[in-house]
């Protein structure tokens, strides 16, 4: 095909020429309705690198052509609703089978833009006219990324992982071990305290199936999640008739949980006065169920668990100091993931295997640059986070290697600002301002509260530099 | 404070709904949520309230009731005007406009007024033509709150007076309202009698947009009764139709039901591409919120049915922000009876709170018990995923009760047939 021909396309395919081993990525352009042919040359230069090139002429078309193949990157022209059309893009390629990558082009680069797209984990956004260099220089890194061999993903036997789907190796999970093998064979009870996605429920029921009780059933209750009108019906249990749409009687999950273990997860979300009550069912093992007159004694091993700070929550009067003190016969603290050295690789080879077996895939090794964005990566969820972020890379790889290309985007969100960016000789104080809080905004992942503290401004002041700066 | 603490000191006046909307909509997850072990379970009743930005949204909250007041007065002055003068049509066109604009913000029990007030101001007169479009308001009204025998009953008689009068319009959506009843009814023979009764009306008058859309609701119709070739080719000759008017909005409803006629058809990609291309359609357009909200409802349970539960979650997830900010609480009590099964798909047996969620919402609605009938259906049947047996039956039964009060046979044969398999259960 000549370059005359090429670049008088319109919508429509360019094929590869021959062009080593490399396979050839897939590119998916969305011509802009005022623009059809602004992607023209880019067909050129992407034949050129032996790569395939495709421009559909709308939203819809490219829709269908999504739909009927697989892509390795959409390329897009942003209008006036930046923020709202990279979200949608963002999002509706995460449903997309194999994941493109998304590469944004602007008539007006901002540092809003760049910023907004940063923390989306857009691959790249580029300048309008398309320039040669970027489009070369954005399908070799796509390249390299695609034929990195990975490494292997060690093996999780049972010994690391035992019955109770702990998974780690390292000083801080040993601790636990040994908390948990000290507090299992006792029925005392047991305050398990950690961040969110720290395990503290497969702790609790590590302690279940290696104490007395294993052979009795394990109940747990997230005191978050349950409206908070039910919490204490669904605790005590409830008569028929107890209240509005207590149309039949319910025992309880302290009757459920009798001979065995009841796990109380987010106890500091209970309320002070349903607090009183789970003091006397620990105190006397006795309840009595919403509406009923009948004492009924309850013998369960009671673990409970927080990601909250409870000294905290008694000096705010949030949560009773009795009830502390009967809950925290023992504490067992767990360490964030980050403080877990060397479980990080353990771990995500163990989900890898969990998730390939629940999709139907082999996966057994992970690319460099997966590795390096993992190893770099906050991990304020902790390990389940690390779990969502495999799950949906599983979901997306398309051999047996997990690759970055397939991570969910917020991965990709940096945390370091651009080099050029920042040495930029003539970078106003606005513009340091506003990559200042776009990092610290990354680094707590958009949490509005966490950012403003570290800033040390007010909330509202945050709100209305986000607005200005486009963020 | 969480929206379900702060809803509990909003006293349940109708008066109070645009401030319960505005609880609902300004509310967001605490940081704490976004990796808690409580967020698969999470509702909006377990979002924050945030003071701050609550009053930054009152005064524009304020305006839009001030400004909606001022039109529902500005359209009874109107109307006053227009009687005085003799031109009953204007009058009854201006109450129906305040009706519309009602409905248009879910109080479905005031637009119902406005709309039986312009009937009778339309029934004197000579033109008929008022008097039709003041039945077909309430008929389309009582239709889409699950009031399907009052809604027969208005079509029935738009139908008569359209006939009598010569108004093809009238006939046409009289036949189409008529055809939806019985769709719900599952009375199939009479859905085609009706659907075949309005195309013919339609392309007399060679409108194509309406053909195409009697197209469409056909071919749903015949998607429901399980007549999957029939419904292709209608939905297809609807779809050809609004790709030539270049109907973003009716494009999308097509592909929308496209969608759900592959998923039927074991047909997932094809399912996924349709919803996809769908929800492209949409983009950028002027077509209601409720609509994106719907088709990723739909989506969401292809995904749930592929076992793609972590894709079911994100297009739920999706649908319930656009379905706060919209203030669309019927979809929201569908969103959240979704994220139920899905979680009891997973058998994770906490998903229970999802229900409990979506029944508190639905009590908050004014539609039928139907929306009430549809949660307790699902939970049920997510209670029986768990061999909880008594449970089940209790809500099933709940349904079926809901079911048969809305006379919704089609509906009330499923729950049937569900609690039939329960019946041997202990």
């Amino acid at each position: 095909m000549t370059e005359a021909a090429s670049a008088a396309m319109g919508p429509g395919t360019a094929e590869t020429r021959p062009a080593g081993k490399r396979r050839p990525l897939r590119v998916l352009a969305v011509a802009p309705e005022d623009q059809p042919d602004v992607f023209a040359p880019v067909v050129e230069w992407a034949l050129a690198c032996g790569d395939v090139v495709e421009v559909a002429a709308d939203l819809p078309r490219a829709s269908r052509r999504l739909s009927s193949a697989p892509w390795d990157i959409v390329v897009i022209v942003v209008g006036d609703h930046v923020a709202e059309e990279l979200e949608w893009w963002v999002d509706a390629l995460g449903s997309v089978a194999g994941a493109p990558r998304l590469v944004a082009f602007s008539r007006e680069a901002s540092m809003g833009l760049v910023l907004r797209a940063e923390r989306l984990g857009v691959l790249d956004i580029l300048a309008l006219p398309p320039r040669r260099e970027d489009i070369r220089t954005l399908l070799e890194r796509q390249h390299m990324a695609s034929v990195d061999e990975g490494i292997a993903l060690p093996p999780v036997d049972a010994t690391v992982s035992g019955s109770s789907r702990l998974v780690g190796r390292s000083p801080a999970m040993l601790d636990v071990y040994k908390a948990i093998a000290r507090v299992a064979p006792s029925s005392a009870t047991v305050l398990v305290l950690g961040e969110s996605g720290t395990g503290k429920e497969l702790v609790a029921r590590a302690i279940h199936a290696a104490g007395p009780r294993a052979s009795g059933p394990f109940v747990a209750v997230n005191c978050a999640a349950i409206p908070e009108n039910l919490l204490e019906s669904e605790l005590f249990g409830h008569e028929k008739g107890a209240f509005t749409g207590a149309i039949m009687r319910r025992t309880g999950r302290f009757e459920a949980a009798v001979g065995g273990t009841l796990f109380l997860d987010e106890v500091a979300d209970m309320s002070v006065a349903l607090q009183a009550k789970i003091l006397r069912a620990v105190q006397e093992r006795t309840i009595e169920r919403v509406g009923g007159s009948d004492t009924l004694t309850v013998n369960v091993r009671l673990i409970a668990a927080t990601n909250r700070d409870l000294r905290d929550a008694m000096d705010a009067g949030k949560f009773r100091e009795d009830l502390y003190y009967r809950l925290s016969v023992v504490t067992i603290r767990l360490p964030q993931l980050r403080a877990r050295d060397g479980d990080l690789l353990l771990l995500i080879s163990h989900f890898a295997r969990e998730f390939g077996r629940e999709y139907g895939k082999s996966i057994d090794k992970i690319s460099e640059q997966a590795l390096t964005l993992l190893q770099s990566h906050d991990w304020v969820g902790n390990v389940r986070e690390l779990r969502n972020v495999v799950e949906r890379t599983v979901l997306n790889a398309k051999d047996n290697v997990l690759r970055a290309d397939h991570m969910p985007e917020e991965l990709f969100a940096r945390a370091e600002p651009p080099a050029a960016i920042v040495d930029t000789p003539l970078t106003t104080i606005a513009e340091v301002e506003a990559r200042h809080i776009a990092r610290v905004l990354v680094h707590t992942r958009g949490a509005i509260g966490a950012t403003a503290n570290i800033l040390g401004i007010h909330r509202n002041t945050l709100r209305r530099k986000m607005r200005e700066y486009g963020l | 404070m969480k929206v379900e603490q702060a809803l509990r000191v909003l006293p349940a006046l109708g008066a109070m709904a645009p401030l319960r909307s505005l609880v609902l909509s300004s509310a967001e997850p605490s940081e704490g949520m976004v990796w808690g072990s409580a967020r698969p379970y999470l509702t909006v009743g377990k979002h924050d309230v945030r003071p701050e930005e609550l009053r930054r949204g009152l005064p524009p909250a304020v305006a839009a009731i001030t400004a909606h007041l001022t039109e529902l007065y500005g359209a009874f002055i109107d109307a006053v005007e227009s009687i005085d003068r003799g031109d009953g049509t204007a009058a009854v066109e201006r109450l129906l406009d305040a009706g519309r604009r009602e409905r248009g913000v879910e109080r479905l029990d005031e637009a119902r007024e406005w709309f039986a007030t312009a009937l009778e101001v339309a029934e004197p007169l000579q033109d008929r033509h008022p008097e039709i479009a003041a039945l077909l308001a309430l008929g389309n009204l009582e239709l889409d709150v699950g009031a399907l025998d009052q809604a027969a009953r208005w079509h029935q008689r738009a139908l008569a007076v359209a006939d009598a009068a010569l108004h093809a319009h009238g006939v046409i959506a009289a036949c189409e309202g008529l055809g939806a009843v019985a769709v719900e009814l599952g009375e199939w023979d009479g859905a085609r009698a009706w659907y075949t009764r309005a195309l013919d009306a339609a392309e007399s008058l060679g409108e194509p947009a309406r053909v195409a859309a009697i197209h469409h609701a056909t071919g749903e119709f015949l998607r429901r009764k399980g007549d999957y070739a029939a419904a292709a080719a209608e939905l297809e000759r609807a779809r050809a139709t609004f790709e030539t008017l270049a109907n973003p909005e009716g494009l999308a409803r097509v592909l929308g039901t496209l969608g759900l006629l592959a998923a039927a058809q074991g047909r997932a990609e094809q399912a996924a591409a349709a919803f996809r291309e769908a929800l492209a359609w949409l983009r950028g357009g002027d077509a209601q919120p409720g609509l994106e909200v719907l088709i990723r409802l739909n989506f969401a349970r292809l995904h749930a049915e592929q076992r793609l539960y972590r894709q079911a979650e994100d297009q739920i997830r999706r649908g319930e922000r656009l379905a706060l900010a919209a203030n669309q609480m019927q979809q929201l009590v569908q969103l959240y009876t979704l994220l139920g099964t899905v979680r009891g798909m997973q058998l994770d047996e906490g998903g229970f709170v999802l229900f409990e969620h979506a029944l508190h919402l639905a009590q908050l609605t004014q539609r039928t018990p139907l929306l009430e009938a549809q949660v307790y259906q699902a939970y049920g049947e997510f209670m029986g995923r768990f061999g909880r047996s008594a449970d089940a039956r209790t809500y099933l039964g709940r349904a079926r009760d809901l079911f048969d009060t809305a006379g919704a046979h089609a509906a009330l044969r499923d729950v049937e047939s569900s609690m039939l398999q329960l019946a041997d259960s202990p």
